[in-house]
């Protein structure tokens, strides 16, 4: 079930993670941060480590890359799930709505003065929002009809281009100090992140990850198209929308913490799928781990870019994820044997 | 080698359709529709385009409920039985659709096992077993590790095909098999369906060409519109007056070019890799 390509991508975003807590503004010799970690863990005594720089890795790099390993592996997760979904290798967790929702969610509040005084209503908000906007999807598919996947996909693309303009309108109608602040929210990024978000977005992403994993045969036979699913005795409708659930769920967390980072979903599955195969259960494993190490990379990348101003995370899987998707346009207009 | 797990055809039960109707969006797609599939019979679902084939064969399927009407398996109706309670006596076969995402033909083939396994449970050494019965049983053992979008349109149909045995169901409902194929290819895919019909599989093919009807089936349905205005003996369907009414021709000569097999195989387009 597990393959060697997830292994090494698991290494590997170990390792960028590692990198991730040792490099930055701050450098710490690595071994420091081993002790630091070693020392948290109750293994051996960390004494010999500085306080400050115990500090830099246990409480500030420490969970941001630990996020990003969280936010990767979802988004990354729920892209592979929606293109057997939707039977439609351009599907990713944007299209569905729900991070742009949690955007709309999180600026409303920051907004109308919300996040200032209530402790963790940014987040909630956030991910009030996701998951609003996937029942909102939902609704106005079954209103219209019969919730094909081309209806679905449709929706979630209007949807979510009225929330983006909702966005944008608060962006607008904010004062000058507060547009640094909203913009997280549309190319996102998880600087300044704690391990309250660690631990508000952990248990969600996790439901939804191995809620989408546990759909493995069916998104298997989803592959082949609708007819075929139900030729084999798929109930294809219950299972679109158990998969649209679990990715709003791990989407809204990601977006709640994260803000939205574009293209993972999008581009982690294809890159990992040449390694592995479709099959779901050999796919999502993969998926899981490469996105982690992706976004760990995007986010040391963007470190070695700036010191002095941050690039946005978002805006960087973004430059990196355009090309990916013109290749996966061209790849599939190539004439099929 | 795999070892041959055969597994022995479960009798089919007789297949019911009884005043079928289905209506959307205002159109009627399928008005009335009566008649039996014996147990271990051997039809052709005859129609113009747009006649409602397709749609017989999806409520047949238990893929789709009819509007008014209903089917009924031996003596349970389909409504009442679960969709791999379903899958596991009727074995659909849809056109043929062309997938974007390169899964091999030994997983396509493990699909069909969904309906005894269902969604958690891992596959069984028996799961196993069936799937490479299947494989060989369609002449693709050489074959199983290929990307399905790799193969030619004649072994892709043997993979479905082979899903469907997977699936280990004893009534094999086809929408257009060889539709698609060159004349030695439906004629190598016809042998292989009367094979597994002489195995004891009920099989119900829809067809919009008549020459294969003529050939390799005994009984036929004919749609016309939605309505089934003919049912019978292939030869005489076809000579009928309904048939002339649904295809807006007539049969002028009955003397048959007949076709044979010379053993040339279909060429396997060569690997991706």
């Amino acid at each position: 079930m597990i393959r060697a390509v997830t292994w090494v991508l698991l290494v590997a975003y170990i390792a960028l993670a590692l990198l991730g807590t040792a490099w930055g503004p701050m450098p710490i010799p690595l071994h420091h941060v081993l002790r630091s970690l070693a020392g948290a863990a109750g293994i051996t005594g960390a004494e010999d480590v500085p306080q400050s720089e115990q500090f830099v890795v246990l409480q500030l790099r420490l969970p941001q890359v630990i996020l990003l390993g969280l936010v990767g592996a979802a988004l990354a997760c729920s892209g592979a799930a929606l293109q057997a979904t939707f039977e439609n290798p351009l599907a990713d967790p944007g299209v569905l709505g729900v991070s742009s929702g949690a955007a709309l969610g999180a600026v409303i509040a920051i907004h109308t003065g919300l996040a200032a005084t209530v402790f963790l209503s940014l987040p909630l908000s956030a991910f009030g929002g996701g998951l609003a906007t996937a029942l909102l999807v939902y609704a106005l598919t079954y209103v219209g009809g019969r919730p094909t996947a081309h209806s679905l996909l449709l929706t979630g693309v209007a949807v979510s281009s009225v929330a983006v303009a909702g966005v944008t309108l608060v962006m607008v109608l904010a004062d000058q100090h507060r547009v640094q602040e909203l913009l997280f929210w549309l190319v996102g990024g998880v600087r300044n992140q704690t391990w309250e978000h660690v631990w508000l977005s952990a248990p969600p992403i996790a439901v939804g990850v191995l809620g989408l994993l546990s759909l493995h045969r069916r998104l298997d036979a989803l592959l082949l198209g609708e007819e075929q699913a139900l030729a084999v005795g798929v109930p294809v409708v219950q299972t679109r929308l158990l998969v649209l659930g679990f990715v709003a769920l791990a989407t809204g967390a990601a977006t709640a913490v994260s803000g939205t980072i574009g293209f993972v979903g999008l581009m982690v599955p294809h890159l990992v799928r040449r390694g592995t195969g479709p099959r779901t259960s050999h796919l999502m494993p993969a998926c899981a781990s490469g996105g982690a190490a992706f976004l760990t990379a995007c986010e040391l990348l963007s470190r070695a870019v700036s010191e002095q101003f941050s690039i946005h995370l978002g805006i960087l899987t973004a430059f990196l994820g355009g090309p990916a998707f013109l290749f996966v346009l061209r790849r599939r207009e190539r004439p099929q044997a | 080698m795999t070892s041959l797990a055969h597994s022995p055809v479960r009798l089919p039960a007789a297949l019911h359709a009884n005043s079928v109707s289905v209506r959307r969006d205002g159109a009627t797609l399928l008005d009335g529709i009566s008649f039996s599939l014996p147990a271990g019979s051997m039809t052709v679902l005859l129609g113009p385009n747009g006649s409602g084939k397709t749609t017989l064969i999806r409520v047949l399927a238990g893929i789709l409920p009819p509007t008014a009407g209903s089917v009924v398996l031996g003596s349970t109706p389909l409504r009442t039985m679960g969709r791999s309670a379903v899958a596991r006596e009727c074995a659909y076969l849809p056109q043929q659709t062309v997938s974007d995402f390169d899964i091999r033909v030994e997983d396509t083939v493990a699909l069909g096992r969904y309906a005894h396994i269902g969604s958690w449970a891992a596959m069984r050494q028996t799961d196993y077993e069936v799937v490479s019965w299947a494989i060989e049983r369609v002449g693709l053992s050489a074959l199983r590790h290929r990307a399905i979008p790799t193969l030619s349109g004649g072994e892709r149909q043997r993979v479905f095909i082979a899903r469907a045995l997977a699936q280990e169901a004893p009534i094999l409902l086809l929408d257009e098999p060889i539709s698609a194929l060159d004349i030695a290819r439906q004629i190598e895919l016809m042998g292989l369906l009367k094979e597994l019909h002489s195995e004891g599989r009920t099989v119900l093919a829809a067809l919009h060409d008549l020459r294969p009807a003529l050939d390799f089936f005994p009984n036929a349905l004919l749609l016309d519109t939605g309505r089934l205005t003919a049912e019978g003996p292939t030869d005489a369907v076809i000579r009928g007056h309904a048939l002339a009414t649904a295809f807006g021709v007539t049969v002028q000569r009955a003397e048959q070019i007949c076709f044979e097999l010379t053993g040339t195989t279909e060429p396997t387009p060569p690997s991706a890799q």
